[in-house]
């Protein structure tokens, strides 16, 4: 039998593999309807919980005291952004631009939570307490998802 | 308060942190280590009846990472063994609650990850809610530099605040030899970096690195016979935020000040300013600067007098994730029991310890260890 010597050292050698699982999610009730809104009606919906106030997006459960349900309250498609990263580099296949964004986190007039979204435009005039607006994904073209908003834009 | 069962750090050590280790496995990476810190507590692997991992099935790109590296921790014959898909620092806080519960009485902790090997922006966005947070792309650079433009907004801190923290953490990371980024830079040379994720600079930002880690824990009456100075747990807490990101105070840390209320309560600590060493996770400098104010520490990194503030250059100068956070437990027992080498702090007897998890200190837990025992 052939025997071989101990390898003292061996280049490094790798191997690619790619993981990948697909789903396909239920959106359930709440995030559904959420969505629902976006898709069909171009409006903003919000859950009024007990103790959090209108919280936009809405949550299935209230993380403040894990009570179910809540009024639904359409909210303005106007807010305030209270955090803004603005992205010089995207990364490619996870950020939702190849041109330099940002990321801001909106608080919607009549919301007491904020939204993840992106600012694309007039990224030089964009800070903390700027006026924003939602835009609108084409009809036709929403799917149901956040970003049936296609990006907010600055208020002038 | 009641009374505890008097647990300690009695043994650490770790692979060098790199940005990429080509040669070895991940399994490879932790075995050295592990015979490391058993050898240097005098133990034989018979000697320790549990052991933890904290690992990422999503960092390993495979399912049950963690019984890759049951062999290398020595799970046979059949010892209790256990796992948490988080930092190892809470591997380390299972391990605390097992000897609190009489169930063990000396045990290793593990942290592993070969964050090279796959994508650390992408994996981390599955962190996030998969609807409103993950489908937008958020990375954890850009929900950093979220957190730090609320905090920057509702502070006044400016650029410059941020560099000098930052600049403080590089001249200490220079002097730690168990550190990825070893390069002491100005305040003036880290403000002319190019923005990562703008109000973040790329010589704010931690690199990600990867490395393992094994730490060896052990219960009064076993861990004076294991290690000459022995670093006591005196207090621990952790607590969690409210996940949706636009819910919470993302310029405030109250999970971080609660965690350390009970923690200090149950160690018999007046405060943060009260210990000798602080240790803190905070991979930005941002991310610290809130971190301070929740523990009621000063917000400059010019503060004189009070404890010594991340001796080890901090999570800023290496986040090996998985690791990062049992990197700063372990910082504290080097500080306690004399292992820090020319980063000690002279006669330090206190540390307080925190480790963050998720994004934009999402959880947060914090430690207070002592050189003496806390309850007699």
């Amino acid at each position: 039998m052939k025997t071989f010597p101990k390898p003292a050292t061996i280049e490094p050698m790798s191997q690619r593999m790619t993981v990948a699982f697909p789903y396909k999610r239920s959106t359930g009730e709440i995030v559904g309807r959420f969505l629902a809104g976006l898709r069909d009606q171009k409006k903003i919906w919000g859950l009024r919980v007990s103790r959090q106030g209108v919280v936009v997006p809405p949550q299935s459960y209230s993380e403040v005291d894990a009570k179910a349900g809540g009024e639904w309250v359409e909210v303005s498609q106007t807010g305030v952004v209270t955090a803004v990263a603005e992205v010089t580099r995207p990364i490619e296949g996870l950020h939702p631009s190849t041109e330099p964004f940002a990321f801001v986190l909106v608080k919607l007039d009549g919301a007491d939570t904020a939204i993840a979204h992106v600012v694309r435009t007039k990224l030089d005039r964009l800070r903390v307490g700027s006026r924003v607006r939602a835009a609108w994904a084409p009809d036709g073209e929403r799917r149901g998802t956040i970003r049936d908003i296609e990006a907010f834009e600055i208020v002038d | 308060m009641t009374k505890l069962r008097n647990v300690a750090v009695v043994g650490f050590a770790q692979a060098p942190i790199v940005a990429a280790d080509e040669h070895h496995t991940g399994p490879e990476m932790l075995y050295p280590v592990v015979q490391a810190a058993l050898e240097s507590a005098g133990l034989e692997r018979s000697d320790v009846d549990y052991q933890c991992a904290g690992s990422s099935d999503y960092v390993d790109g495979r399912a049950f990472s963690f019984s890759q590296v049951l062999e290398v921790m020595g799970a046979w014959p059949p010892v209790q063994d256990s796992h948490v898909e988080m930092d190892a620092i809470w591997a380390a806080h299972l391990v605390w609650v097992k000897m609190q519960a009489g169930e063990t009485e000396v045990a290793i902790v593990c942290g592993f990850g070969k964050t090279s090997e796959g994508s650390p922006a992408h994996v981390l966005n599955l962190q996030l809610e998969p609807f409103y947070a993950a489908a937008i792309g958020l990375d954890a650079a850009s929900t950093a530099a979220l957190q730090a433009s609320a905090y920057m907004a509702r502070s006044g801190a400016d650029d410059r605040a941020l560099a000098e923290i930052a600049s403080k953490n590089r001249a200490a990371g220079a002097k730690n030899p168990d550190g990825q980024l070893r390069e002491a830079a100005t305040p003036e040379q880290l403000m002319a970096t190019p923005w990562a994720v703008k109000p973040l600079r790329e010589g704010y930002l931690a690199p990600i690195g990867e490395t393992a880690t094994c730490m060896v824990l052990a219960v009064e009456g076993r861990a004076e016979k294991i290690c000459d100075r022995p670093a006591w747990i005196q207090g621990v807490d952790h607590r969690i935020e409210l996940q949706a990101l636009g819910a919470r105070d993302l310029a405030r840390s109250e999970s971080t000040t609660l965690a350390a209320r009970n923690a200090f309560e149950m160690a018999g600590l007046a405060s943060a300013s009260a210990a000798d060493v602080v240790e803190l996770g905070s991979t930005n400098p941002a991310e610290e600067l809130i971190l301070r104010e929740a523990l009621g520490l000063p917000a400059s990194a010019r503060a004189q007098g009070g404890p010594a503030i991340n001796p080890s250059g901090s999570a800023q100068c290496a986040n090996p994730l998985m690791n990062t956070g049992l990197l700063r437990l372990a910082e504290g027992f080097r500080q306690l029991s004399g292992r820090a080498g020319e980063r000690g702090v002279p006669g330090a007897k206190r540390a307080v310890v925190h480790a963050s998890a998720g994004h934009g200190l999402q959880q947060n837990i914090v430690w207070v260890l002592g050189t003496e025992r806390r309850w007699s």
